[in-house]
Protein backbone atom coordinates (compact mmCIF):
# COMPACT_ATOMS: atom_id res chain seq x y z
CA UNK A 1 0.00 0.00 0.00
CA UNK A 2 1.26 3.45 -0.91
CA UNK A 3 -1.25 5.46 1.05
CA UNK A 4 -0.04 8.18 3.37
CA UNK A 5 -0.11 7.69 7.10
CA UNK A 6 -2.99 10.13 7.33
CA UNK A 7 -5.06 8.17 4.81
CA UNK A 8 -4.30 4.92 6.58
CA UNK A 9 -5.36 6.39 9.89
CA UNK A 10 -8.67 7.58 8.48
CA UNK A 11 -9.29 4.16 6.92
CA UNK A 12 -8.26 2.35 10.11
CA UNK A 13 -10.72 4.49 12.03
CA UNK A 14 -13.52 3.05 9.92
CA UNK A 15 -12.33 -0.51 10.55
CA UNK A 16 -10.32 -1.13 7.38
CA UNK A 17 -8.50 -4.43 7.75
CA UNK A 18 -5.84 -3.54 5.19
CA UNK A 19 -5.13 -0.15 6.74
CA UNK A 20 -4.68 -1.62 10.22
CA UNK A 21 -2.31 -4.26 8.88
CA UNK A 22 -0.31 -1.68 6.99
CA UNK A 23 0.06 0.55 10.04
CA UNK A 24 1.28 -2.42 12.06
CA UNK A 25 3.69 -3.36 9.28
CA UNK A 26 5.09 0.15 9.08
CA UNK A 27 5.39 1.04 12.72
CA UNK A 28 5.25 -1.87 15.12
CA UNK A 29 8.88 -2.79 14.50
CA UNK A 30 10.06 0.80 14.81
CA UNK A 31 8.23 1.35 18.08
CA UNK A 32 9.51 -1.92 19.53
CA UNK A 33 13.03 -0.95 18.48
CA UNK A 34 12.72 2.51 20.00
CA UNK A 35 11.30 1.19 23.27
CA UNK A 36 13.86 -1.62 23.32
CA UNK A 37 16.79 0.79 23.09
CA UNK A 38 15.21 3.21 25.56
CA UNK A 39 14.41 0.53 28.14
CA UNK A 40 16.98 -2.14 27.37
CA UNK A 41 14.40 -4.85 27.90
CA UNK A 42 12.48 -6.76 25.27
CA UNK A 43 9.45 -7.61 27.39
CA UNK A 44 9.01 -4.02 28.53
CA UNK A 45 9.51 -2.85 24.95
CA UNK A 46 6.72 -5.11 23.69
CA UNK A 47 4.42 -3.98 26.49
CA UNK A 48 5.05 -0.36 25.57
CA UNK A 49 4.50 -1.04 21.86
CA UNK A 50 1.24 -2.81 22.57
CA UNK A 51 0.02 0.10 24.67
CA UNK A 52 1.07 2.58 21.98
CA UNK A 53 -1.00 0.73 19.40
CA UNK A 54 -3.98 0.41 21.72
CA UNK A 55 -3.93 4.19 21.98
CA UNK A 56 -3.42 4.46 18.24
CA UNK A 57 -6.57 2.43 17.53
CA UNK A 58 -8.58 4.63 19.86
CA UNK A 59 -7.05 7.73 18.29
CA UNK A 60 -7.78 6.51 14.76
CA UNK A 61 -11.52 7.08 15.17
CA UNK A 62 -11.00 10.79 15.75
CA UNK A 63 -7.79 11.27 13.84
CA UNK A 64 -7.17 14.86 12.80
CA UNK A 65 -4.68 14.78 9.91
CA UNK A 66 -3.58 18.37 10.35
CA UNK A 67 -2.49 18.15 13.96
CA UNK A 68 0.71 16.08 14.01
CA UNK A 69 2.69 13.65 11.94
CA UNK A 70 1.92 10.07 12.81
CA UNK A 71 5.58 9.26 13.45
CA UNK A 72 5.84 12.19 15.85
CA UNK A 73 2.67 11.15 17.66
CA UNK A 74 3.72 7.50 17.94
CA UNK A 75 7.19 8.31 19.25
CA UNK A 76 5.88 10.86 21.71
CA UNK A 77 3.43 8.36 23.18
CA UNK A 78 6.11 5.69 23.27
CA UNK A 79 8.58 8.09 24.87
CA UNK A 80 6.14 9.02 27.63
CA UNK A 81 5.46 5.37 28.37
CA UNK A 82 9.18 4.62 28.43
CA UNK A 83 9.91 7.55 30.75
CA UNK A 84 7.18 6.31 33.12
CA UNK A 85 8.82 2.90 33.26
CA UNK A 86 12.29 4.35 33.71
CA UNK A 87 11.02 6.50 36.57
CA UNK A 88 9.41 3.47 38.23
CA UNK A 89 12.68 1.58 37.89
CA UNK A 90 14.56 4.38 39.61
CA UNK A 91 12.04 4.42 42.46
CA UNK A 92 12.33 0.69 42.79
CA UNK A 93 16.10 0.79 42.71
CA UNK A 94 16.05 3.20 45.66
CA UNK A 95 13.97 0.74 47.64
CA UNK A 96 15.75 -2.42 46.68
CA UNK A 97 19.01 -3.39 48.28
CA UNK A 98 21.30 -3.71 45.33
CA UNK A 99 24.12 -6.19 45.56
CA UNK A 100 27.36 -4.76 44.22
CA UNK A 101 27.87 -6.38 40.87
CA UNK A 102 29.79 -5.69 37.73
CA UNK A 103 27.41 -3.50 35.72
CA UNK A 104 28.41 -5.01 32.42
CA UNK A 105 29.93 -8.23 31.18
CA UNK A 106 33.68 -8.31 30.99
CA UNK A 107 35.25 -7.12 27.78
CA UNK A 108 36.98 -10.44 27.30
CA UNK A 109 33.74 -12.37 27.53
CA UNK A 110 32.03 -10.05 25.12
CA UNK A 111 34.85 -10.09 22.63
CA UNK A 112 34.99 -13.86 22.81
CA UNK A 113 31.35 -13.87 21.85
CA UNK A 114 32.08 -11.27 19.20
CA UNK A 115 28.92 -9.61 20.38
CA UNK A 116 29.80 -6.04 19.70
CA UNK A 117 26.19 -5.19 19.10
CA UNK A 118 25.25 -6.29 22.59
CA UNK A 119 28.16 -4.31 23.97
CA UNK A 120 26.96 -1.18 22.21
CA UNK A 121 23.45 -1.71 23.53
CA UNK A 122 24.83 -2.14 27.03
CA UNK A 123 26.69 1.13 26.82
CA UNK A 124 23.73 2.87 25.25
CA UNK A 125 21.48 1.66 28.07
CA UNK A 126 23.95 3.06 30.59
CA UNK A 127 23.66 6.61 29.23
CA UNK A 128 21.51 9.18 30.97
CA UNK A 129 17.93 8.82 29.79
CA UNK A 130 17.69 12.02 27.76
CA UNK A 131 20.99 11.41 25.95
CA UNK A 132 19.99 7.83 25.23
CA UNK A 133 16.60 8.88 23.88
CA UNK A 134 18.08 11.64 21.75
CA UNK A 135 20.52 9.22 20.11
CA UNK A 136 17.80 6.62 19.67
CA UNK A 137 15.47 9.07 17.98
CA UNK A 138 18.05 10.65 15.66
CA UNK A 139 20.53 7.87 14.95
CA UNK A 140 18.44 4.71 15.20
CA UNK A 141 14.94 5.93 14.37
CA UNK A 142 16.21 8.26 11.66
CA UNK A 143 14.08 11.22 12.69
CA UNK A 144 15.03 14.77 11.78
CA UNK A 145 16.29 17.08 14.49
CA UNK A 146 13.16 19.24 14.54
CA UNK A 147 10.87 16.24 14.92
CA UNK A 148 13.10 14.65 17.57
CA UNK A 149 13.24 17.92 19.50
CA UNK A 150 9.46 18.20 19.30
CA UNK A 151 9.00 14.67 20.60
CA UNK A 152 11.33 15.33 23.51
CA UNK A 153 9.93 18.76 24.19
CA UNK A 154 13.28 20.52 23.91
CA UNK A 155 14.86 23.05 21.56
CA UNK A 156 16.99 21.98 18.62
CA UNK A 157 20.06 23.41 20.37
CA UNK A 158 19.33 21.37 23.48
CA UNK A 159 18.84 18.28 21.33
CA UNK A 160 22.21 18.83 19.66
CA UNK A 161 23.82 19.17 23.06
CA UNK A 162 22.25 15.90 24.27
CA UNK A 163 23.34 14.14 21.10
CA UNK A 164 26.92 15.40 21.30
CA UNK A 165 27.32 14.53 24.96
CA UNK A 166 25.86 11.08 24.44
CA UNK A 167 28.06 10.29 21.47
CA UNK A 168 31.16 11.52 23.27
CA UNK A 169 30.37 9.29 26.22
CA UNK A 170 29.80 6.30 23.97
CA UNK A 171 33.01 6.91 22.11
CA UNK A 172 34.91 7.20 25.35
CA UNK A 173 33.50 3.98 26.78
CA UNK A 174 33.68 1.97 23.59
CA UNK A 175 37.18 3.10 22.72
CA UNK A 176 38.48 1.05 25.60
CA UNK A 177 36.55 -2.01 24.46
CA UNK A 178 36.76 -1.91 20.68
CA UNK A 179 39.60 0.55 19.97
CA UNK A 180 40.39 -1.00 16.62
CA UNK A 181 36.87 -0.42 15.38
CA UNK A 182 37.06 3.19 16.41
CA UNK A 183 40.50 3.65 14.90
CA UNK A 184 42.08 4.38 18.25
CA UNK A 185 44.28 1.36 18.70
CA UNK B 1 16.97 2.93 9.27
CA UNK B 2 15.16 5.55 7.35
CA UNK B 3 17.28 8.50 6.25
CA UNK B 4 15.75 11.83 7.01
CA UNK B 5 16.51 15.32 5.98
CA UNK B 6 16.94 17.31 9.15
CA UNK B 7 16.78 21.00 9.58
CA UNK B 8 18.39 23.09 12.24
CA UNK B 9 15.18 24.93 12.91
CA UNK B 10 16.87 28.28 13.02
CA UNK B 11 15.14 29.59 9.92
CA UNK B 12 18.40 30.77 8.39
CA UNK B 13 21.62 29.00 7.58
CA UNK B 14 24.49 29.59 9.95
CA UNK B 15 27.87 30.52 8.65
CA UNK B 16 29.82 27.30 8.36
CA UNK B 17 33.01 27.17 10.36
CA UNK B 18 35.31 24.40 11.47
CA UNK B 19 33.76 24.68 14.91
CA UNK B 20 30.22 24.40 13.57
CA UNK B 21 31.17 21.45 11.38
CA UNK B 22 32.66 19.74 14.44
CA UNK B 23 29.41 20.35 16.30
CA UNK B 24 27.44 18.78 13.47
CA UNK B 25 29.72 15.74 13.40
CA UNK B 26 29.56 15.37 17.16
CA UNK B 27 25.79 15.59 17.27
CA UNK B 28 24.57 13.96 14.07
CA UNK B 29 27.49 11.82 12.95
CA UNK B 30 29.17 11.61 9.57
CA UNK B 31 26.16 11.18 7.30
CA UNK B 32 25.27 14.41 5.50
CA UNK B 33 21.67 13.24 5.23
CA UNK B 34 21.45 13.59 9.03
CA UNK B 35 22.69 17.16 9.06
CA UNK B 36 20.33 20.13 8.97
CA UNK B 37 19.53 20.66 5.27
CA UNK B 38 20.21 24.36 5.32
CA UNK B 39 23.76 23.75 6.56
CA UNK B 40 24.54 20.70 4.51
CA UNK B 41 25.91 22.34 1.40
CA UNK B 42 28.29 24.64 3.29
CA UNK B 43 29.46 21.78 5.47
CA UNK B 44 30.27 19.61 2.45
CA UNK B 45 32.17 22.49 0.87
CA UNK B 46 34.27 22.90 3.99
CA UNK B 47 35.02 19.19 4.03
CA UNK B 48 36.39 19.37 0.52
CA UNK B 49 38.80 22.07 1.50
CA UNK B 50 39.93 20.84 4.90
CA UNK B 51 41.85 17.64 5.59
CA UNK B 52 41.41 18.24 9.29
CA UNK B 53 37.65 18.36 8.81
CA UNK B 54 37.76 15.13 6.79
CA UNK B 55 39.70 13.42 9.57
CA UNK B 56 37.01 14.42 12.03
CA UNK B 57 34.36 13.24 9.62
CA UNK B 58 36.07 9.81 9.35
CA UNK B 59 36.27 9.50 13.11
CA UNK B 60 32.56 10.22 13.39
CA UNK B 61 31.88 7.65 10.66
CA UNK B 62 33.68 4.92 12.63
CA UNK B 63 31.54 5.62 15.65
CA UNK B 64 28.44 5.47 13.43
CA UNK B 65 29.54 2.07 12.14
CA UNK B 66 29.97 0.70 15.65
CA UNK B 67 26.60 2.09 16.73
CA UNK B 68 24.94 0.53 13.71
CA UNK B 69 26.07 -2.91 14.84
CA UNK B 70 23.73 -2.79 17.79
CA UNK B 71 20.76 -4.98 16.93
CA UNK B 72 17.25 -3.66 17.38
CA UNK B 73 14.54 -5.60 19.14
CA UNK B 74 12.11 -7.18 16.73
CA UNK B 75 8.43 -7.59 17.51
CA UNK B 76 7.36 -11.15 18.09
CA UNK B 77 4.57 -12.63 15.96
CA UNK B 78 2.49 -12.95 19.12
CA UNK B 79 2.79 -9.20 19.71
CA UNK B 80 1.63 -8.45 16.18
CA UNK B 81 -1.36 -10.74 16.73
CA UNK B 82 -2.25 -9.05 20.00
CA UNK B 83 -1.98 -5.61 18.44
CA UNK B 84 -4.14 -6.56 15.47
CA UNK B 85 -6.66 -8.30 17.70
CA UNK B 86 -7.31 -4.97 19.40
CA UNK B 87 -7.54 -3.03 16.13
CA UNK B 88 -10.76 -1.46 14.81
CA UNK B 89 -10.69 -3.95 11.93
CA UNK B 90 -11.09 -6.87 14.34
CA UNK B 91 -13.84 -5.11 16.24
CA UNK B 92 -15.77 -4.42 13.04
CA UNK B 93 -15.26 -8.03 11.94
CA UNK B 94 -16.49 -9.33 15.28
CA UNK B 95 -19.60 -7.15 15.09
CA UNK B 96 -20.42 -8.27 11.56
CA UNK B 97 -19.64 -11.96 12.03
CA UNK B 98 -22.69 -14.07 11.03
CA UNK B 99 -24.36 -16.26 13.60
CA UNK B 100 -23.65 -19.97 13.71
CA UNK B 101 -27.41 -20.62 13.94
CA UNK B 102 -28.51 -18.90 10.78
CA UNK B 103 -27.37 -16.02 8.63
CA UNK B 104 -28.76 -12.70 9.72
CA UNK B 105 -29.87 -13.98 13.10
CA UNK B 106 -27.67 -11.48 14.82
CA UNK B 107 -29.25 -8.61 12.95
CA UNK B 108 -32.71 -10.02 13.61
CA UNK B 109 -31.94 -10.28 17.31
CA UNK B 110 -30.69 -6.75 17.37
CA UNK B 111 -33.78 -5.57 15.51
CA UNK B 112 -36.06 -7.39 17.94
CA UNK B 113 -34.15 -5.97 20.86
CA UNK B 114 -34.49 -2.48 19.42
CA UNK B 115 -38.25 -2.93 18.86
CA UNK B 116 -38.66 -4.25 22.40
CA UNK B 117 -36.78 -1.32 23.77
CA UNK B 118 -39.00 1.08 21.78
CA UNK B 119 -42.15 -0.67 23.09
CA UNK B 120 -41.02 -0.35 26.68
CA UNK B 121 -40.26 3.27 26.06
CA UNK B 122 -43.77 3.88 24.71
CA UNK B 123 -45.33 1.98 27.59
CA UNK B 124 -43.34 3.92 30.11
CA UNK B 125 -44.58 7.14 28.51
CA UNK B 126 -48.19 5.97 28.13
CA UNK B 127 -48.72 4.55 31.63
CA UNK B 128 -48.79 7.88 33.45
CA UNK B 129 -51.07 9.35 30.75
CA UNK B 130 -53.51 6.45 31.09
CA UNK B 131 -53.56 6.78 34.87
CA UNK B 132 -54.22 10.50 34.60
CA UNK B 133 -57.03 9.95 32.08
CA UNK B 134 -58.65 7.35 34.35
CA UNK B 135 -58.52 9.72 37.30
CA UNK B 136 -60.10 12.54 35.30
CA UNK B 137 -62.86 10.25 34.06
CA UNK B 138 -63.59 9.05 37.57
CA UNK B 139 -63.75 12.56 38.97
CA UNK B 140 -66.01 13.92 36.20
CA UNK B 141 -68.33 10.95 35.63
CA UNK B 142 -72.18 11.77 35.73
CA UNK B 143 -74.08 10.42 38.74
CA UNK B 144 -76.38 7.43 38.17
CA UNK B 145 -79.98 8.73 38.37
CA UNK B 146 -81.93 5.54 37.69
CA UNK B 147 -84.09 4.47 40.62
CA UNK B 148 -82.94 1.37 42.29
CA UNK B 149 -86.19 -0.52 41.78
CA UNK B 150 -86.30 0.21 38.10
CA UNK B 151 -82.76 -0.97 37.61
CA UNK B 152 -83.58 -4.13 39.47
CA UNK B 153 -86.57 -4.71 37.25
CA UNK B 154 -84.48 -4.24 34.20
CA UNK B 155 -82.00 -6.68 35.52
CA UNK B 156 -84.66 -9.28 36.15
CA UNK B 157 -86.15 -8.66 32.74
CA UNK B 158 -82.83 -9.44 31.20
CA UNK B 159 -82.89 -12.79 32.90
CA UNK B 160 -85.97 -13.76 30.90
CA UNK B 161 -89.22 -15.55 31.84
CA UNK B 162 -89.60 -18.84 33.60
CA UNK B 163 -91.38 -21.43 31.52
CA UNK B 164 -91.37 -24.19 34.07
CA UNK B 165 -94.42 -25.24 36.18
CA UNK B 166 -92.20 -24.78 39.22
CA UNK B 167 -93.20 -21.13 38.91
CA UNK B 168 -96.46 -22.17 40.42
CA UNK B 169 -94.74 -23.05 43.64
CA UNK B 170 -93.47 -19.51 43.95
CA UNK B 171 -96.89 -17.99 43.58
CA UNK B 172 -98.45 -17.20 46.92
CA UNK B 173 -101.94 -18.32 45.81
CA UNK B 174 -100.60 -21.78 45.13
CA UNK B 175 -99.87 -22.36 48.79
CA UNK B 176 -102.34 -22.88 51.56
CA UNK B 177 -100.42 -22.87 54.77
CA UNK B 178 -103.32 -24.21 56.85
CA UNK B 179 -104.27 -26.98 54.48
CA UNK B 180 -103.19 -30.31 56.06
CA UNK B 181 -103.44 -32.15 52.83
CA UNK B 182 -100.34 -31.93 50.78
CA UNK B 183 -100.97 -30.88 47.31
CA UNK B 184 -97.49 -31.33 45.94
CA UNK B 185 -97.10 -34.84 44.66
CA UNK B 186 -100.51 -35.91 46.04
CA UNK B 187 -102.46 -37.58 43.32
CA UNK B 188 -104.65 -40.04 45.18
CA UNK B 189 -108.08 -38.50 45.41
CA UNK B 190 -109.06 -41.18 47.91
CA UNK B 191 -106.70 -39.66 50.38
CA UNK B 192 -108.26 -36.30 49.88
CA UNK B 193 -105.75 -35.03 47.47
CA UNK B 194 -107.10 -32.07 45.55
CA UNK B 195 -107.59 -32.45 41.92
CA UNK B 196 -105.38 -29.98 40.27
CA UNK B 197 -106.13 -29.05 36.75
CA UNK B 198 -103.35 -26.65 35.82
CA UNK B 199 -104.49 -26.12 32.31
CA UNK B 200 -107.96 -25.10 33.45
CA UNK B 201 -106.60 -22.84 36.11
CA UNK B 202 -104.27 -21.21 33.68
CA UNK B 203 -107.03 -20.66 31.23
CA UNK B 204 -109.21 -19.22 33.97
CA UNK B 205 -106.37 -16.89 34.94
CA UNK B 206 -106.06 -18.05 38.51
CA UNK B 207 -102.67 -19.61 37.84
CA UNK B 208 -100.38 -17.43 35.75
CA UNK B 209 -98.24 -19.33 33.37
CA UNK B 210 -95.80 -16.51 32.78
CA UNK B 211 -94.44 -14.02 35.14
CA UNK B 212 -93.81 -10.79 33.42
CA UNK B 213 -92.40 -7.53 34.46
CA UNK B 214 -93.67 -4.26 33.40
Amino acid sequence: MDESDETLMLQAGTGSHDACHELVRRYLGRIVAFAGRSLGDRTDAEDVAQEVFERLWIHARNWNPGRARLTTWLHRVALNLCLDRLARRREQSLVDVVEPTDPKPSMTALMQQEDIGRLVNTELAALPDRQKIAITLCHYQGLGNIEAAEIMGVSVEALESLLARGRRTLRSRLSGLVPDLLGES
Amino acid sequence: MEPKVPSNGHGAARQMTSERLRQLLDAYGAGPDRWPPDEREAALALLENSSEARAERDSAARLDTVLDRAPAEQPSPALAERVLAASPAKRVKARSRPSLVRPGAGEARRSTRRARTRLWRYLAAAAPLAAAAALVFWLTRPPLDLPHSESMQLTIAELGAYQTPMDVLLEPPAFDLIDTVPSLGCTDSGLGCPELDFQREIESGSLPMRRTHA
